[in-house]
């Protein structure tokens, strides 16, 4: 089964692009949704923990995300540490979705920091989303109701557009200007191709 | 000297006088009216001395004849017709000519009138307002005192009557509430009685902000059926503070706008907002239009 990630800068639309796949019948895999969650794991809880102390959970037992990011946003073996502890429990999640979707002509996996974490080489096919970075602040501004300078935190831990998009198979561009499906229907298209003179 | 002495002997004489009195009619009950008057002036002719004269002609000015219907007697006709005898007038012109009642003598024997019912409801009151207000201002309501007035009129004006409205109030750069004494319009003053014929008026004025929701993109009356991308929208608009904990957003409907659009030949369609509460302003939508799919 031909593995598709889905990958693009913070308020690229990748989650989008990923609705309108689902519209074709391919199933998505939201690595960052499933991550958040692998927080309320007990395992994990107790490595995060240990790793971080009692102040990253607030009183309910969940995960306290603006303390997190603070911590992972300024220190980076802070985040090697927690990529440590969540990966190989999320590629463990998604092993176990990928088997309940081998059928499936295609399967996607949606996320955000990819080439950042080198796990290009595990998927066949990589579908960069692209917007530009003006437009991408205003969107995570008005999406999550943080400062432009928040954003732009965030923003700079992650890799330079025009190296990712040399770094991927498909392009998709999501300036509001071009149209999202037609660029999706055409790379489900060649994906179809691809299934097609694979097997 | 002569001629002072000639004028004092001639004011000391009596001479004959008429005047023209134009008639007014007052103090009719509050529920009849004056339809048609058919004597508007009467001749009134008298004998008085040339001292009175002169002071009538350079200070009491005699124009008018006031007749007030409540004390005068006047008699029924047919169709709301009356009468009121002339000669009856005497007593009230010779107190305010300073003449015999005898003395004096009118043109006609008898003043006509038709006097018409009128009827009455009790109807709201509108506010005619032209505000302006500071910026991030508006009206958040205003109340009227009281709401609804009594209203006189003939029947067929009556039964137009919807609303009565105030004079209009004109208030620039509101910021704070205002209280207001206003007087009513009369579509008609000559028919229309209004009591009270003043109303207060307290405009509450209250600072709005923008709020947004984010409202599901409706398709479910859309045939074919689509999927939009995105599938919900974010609606922004102007509201009080007050109202907005009871708002929600089920409280709005966006719908994508398919009229007259063959689906199979565009990309995008704009959206509209078709359902919203009355209290809200100056509603957008971002985006202003979606990609969509046709599922088969």
């Amino acid at each position: 089964m031909i593995k598709v990630a889905i990958t693009g800068n913070i308020g690229s639309g990748k989650t989008m692009v990923c609705r309108i796949f689902e519209t074709l019948f391919i199933p998505v895999f939201y690595a960052d949704k499933e991550a958040k969650d692998l927080y309320d794991n007990p395992k994990v809880k107790e490595k995060v923990i240990m790793a971080f102390g009692d102040d990253v959970y607030n009183k309910n037992g969940k995960i306290n995300k603006a303390v997190l990011a603070s911590i992972v946003f300024s220190e980076k073996s802070a985040l090697k540490k927690i990529n440590e502890i969540i990966h190989p429990a999320l590629f463990n999640k998604y092993n176990n979705w990928l088997k309940k979707h081998q059928n499936s002509i295609y399967t996607i996996h949606e996320a955000a920091v990819l080439f950042e974490n080198h796990f290009e080489n595990y998927f066949d096919f990589i579908i960069y989303v692209y917007a530009p970075q003006k437009l991408r602040l205003e969107r995570v501004v008005k999406r999550d109701n943080i400062s432009k300078e928040e954003v732009l935190k965030r923003m700079n831990h992650q890799w330079a557009d025009d190296i990712k998009s040399k770094m991927s198979d498909f392009v998709i561009v999501n300036d509001e200007k071009s149209f999202l499906i037609p660029q999706v229907l055409k790379i489900h298209q060649n994906l179809l191709i691809k299934k097609e003179s694979n097997e | 000297m002569a001629a002072l002495s000639w004028l004092l002997i001639k004011l000391s004489d009596d001479y004959s006088v008429t005047y023209p009195l134009k008639i007014e009619y007052s103090d009719l009950p509050e529920n009849k009216i004056l339809k048609t008057v058919n004597d508007s002036v009467l001749n009134v002719s008298f004998k008085s001395d040339g001292y009175n004269l002169l002071d009538l002609y350079l200070y009491r000015k005699l124009k008018f004849l006031k007749i007030n219907l409540s004390k005068v007697k006047m008699v029924k006709m047919r169709d709301g017709k009356y009468e009121i005898f002339t000669r009856n007038l005497a007593k009230l012109l010779s107190r305010q000519l300073n003449v015999n009642e005898s003395d004096i003598s009118f043109s006609v024997p008898k003043l006509q009138f038709q006097v018409e019912n009128l009827y009455s409801k009790v109807i709201p009151v509108k506010a005619k307002l032209n505000l302006t207000f500071k910026s991030q201002f508006a009206l958040y309501k205003s109340i009227i005192t009281p709401s609804k007035v009594r209203v006189f009129a003939p029947k067929n004006v009556l039964d137009s009557l919807k609303y009565v409205y105030t004079k209009l109030i004109t208030l620039n750069e509101l910021g704070k509430d205002e209280k207001i004494k206003v007087g009513l319009l009369s579509p008609g003053k000559e028919i229309i009685r209004i009591k009270p014929n003043n109303v207060n008026i307290v405009l509450e004025v209250r600072k709005y902000t923008e709020f947004s929701f984010k409202v599901p993109v409706n398709v479910s009356k859309v045939k074919p059926q689509i999927r939009t991308f995105p599938s919900s929208v974010t609606v922004y608009f102007n509201m009080f503070l007050e109202d907005y904990k009871n708002l929600s957003p089920k409280d709005f409907k966006v719908v994508p706008d398919v009229k007259n659009i063959n689906l199979g030949k565009v990309n995008m369609l704009n959206l509209k907002v078709v359902k919203h509460p009355a209290n809200v302003s100056n509603i957008r939508l971002d985006p202003v239009s979606v990609e969509f799919i046709i599922l088969n």
